[in-house]
């Protein structure tokens, strides 16, 4: 939930929290990969553009938002666009365990340009950024949990 | 302060300690594969053999899509587009395919690159890495969806390579910039007509990551 600042000359400025700036940077890398799995079937626009970056910037552009507007998403939608994002991925690669292990962290790798981390070192960072992006709905499930109790 | 902010900056900061120590192992570069190879010393021209090698990295992503690129430079804007990423430029590449007697076809131009087929010696270029149970032509590496047989030739085009700075070695379809290039389709077959795909052979290649040693020798 956003808090709101007065400043000197009494203008309202809408601050978010931390917590919805980790939730919006998650849903900006669920959005941000499936635009780069569907840009990539464009092999002209592969060949010329580094969709990689697409991610990073969703994510960035996310927790800006989230910091700034304190706009959130409830649990529910974000679980929906993980699914649509998984269905995406199905529809194009199948359930190819290799192609899963090495296109998602390729991608962004050439987006950060860390050529020099291997494949696996990005899947786990991977794994652990999807896993914080879960965990950032946890303080607002407890708080509910909390009143309810 | 609030609560949640404990939580993220817990996440944040557990991120941090996984990601940094995977950072700092990460390869210092400079292995050698072939006796002689390295990241520092990535070709070697050998005039007598008339062949030039060339170490290069495989890139995974390409077993899965499409790409036009066979081998680039990683230092050009290119150089995540293509099956193997060398690690020896365009200039080097050209050079030592002068030095063994290769003869560049030099017919290529931006404007009649979709109406014309490279002209040029024809190379054979072969990929073997340690461990490999032979060294593989690039028809057996690399997949073309016509199943057509690669024909690459030594098209020059050093010019142009440089102006445009992409880095580009060996395309997959004739090429204005690429310093080798496959007479075997025109510009334009992969990207804009459809005519082909090529990809990556994901049964013959090693992992994402592993250096090869690509060679490529003068036709007799």
């Amino acid at each position: 939930m956003g808090n709101n600042i007065r400043d000197h000359a009494g203008i309202v400025i809408k601050v978010g929290s931390g917590a919805a700036a980790a939730r919006l940077s998650a849903v900006g890398l669920v959005i941000g990969f499936m635009i780069t799995i569907l840009s990539n079937h464009w092999v002209w626009l592969d060949m010329r553009f580094n969709s990689g970056v697409i991610i990073p910037i969703f994510v960035v552009l996310g927790g800006i938002i989230g910091l700034g507007t304190g706009l959130s998403f409830s649990f529910r939608v974000f679980l929906l666009l993980e699914a649509i994002c998984m269905a995406v991925w199905l529809i194009d690669y199948g359930f190819d365990l290799d192609a899963l292990l090495v296109v998602p962290a390729s991608l962004i790798r050439d987006g950060l340009r860390v050529h020099t981390l291997t494949l696996p070192e990005i899947n786990l960072g991977l794994v652990l950024v999807v896993m914080a992006g879960n965990l950032a709905w946890l303080p607002g499930a407890l708080r509910t949990t909390g009143k309810k109790n | 302060m609030n609560k949640s902010i404990f939580f993220v900056l817990g996440g944040l900061l557990l991120i941090t300690l996984f990601v940094c120590p995977l950072v700092l192992a990460a390869d210092p570069g400079g292995t050698d594969v072939s006796g002689q190879l390295t990241k520092d010393n990535p070709i070697i021209v050998d005039k007598a053999g008339k062949s030039i090698r060339l170490l290069a990295e495989v890139n995974g992503k390409y077993f899965f899509q499409p790409t036009r690129h066979a081998v680039v430079s990683k230092n050009g804007s290119n150089g995540d587009k293509s099956v193997f990423g060398a690690f020896a430029e365009p200039q080097a590449f050209c050079d030592g395919l002068l030095q063994i007697g290769a003869k560049a076809g030099e017919n290529m131009t931006l404007a009649n690159k979709e109406t014309t087929r490279v002209k040029g010696d024809v190379l054979d270029v072969t990929v073997t890495w340690p461990g490999a149970k032979k060294s593989y032509t690039l028809d057996e590496v690399i997949k073309d969806s016509n199943k057509k047989p690669i024909v690459m030739r030594f098209g020059g085009n050093l010019a142009t390579a440089k102006d445009k700075k992409t880095g580009c070695l060996l395309c997959l379809d004739s090429c204005p910039v690429g310093i080798v290039s496959n007479d075997a389709y025109t510009y334009g077959a992969v990207e804009k007509r459809k005519e082909v795909t090529f990809m990556g052979n994901k049964d013959v290649l090693p992992k994402d990551g592993t250096q090869v040693v690509v060679t490529i020798k003068l036709k007799k």
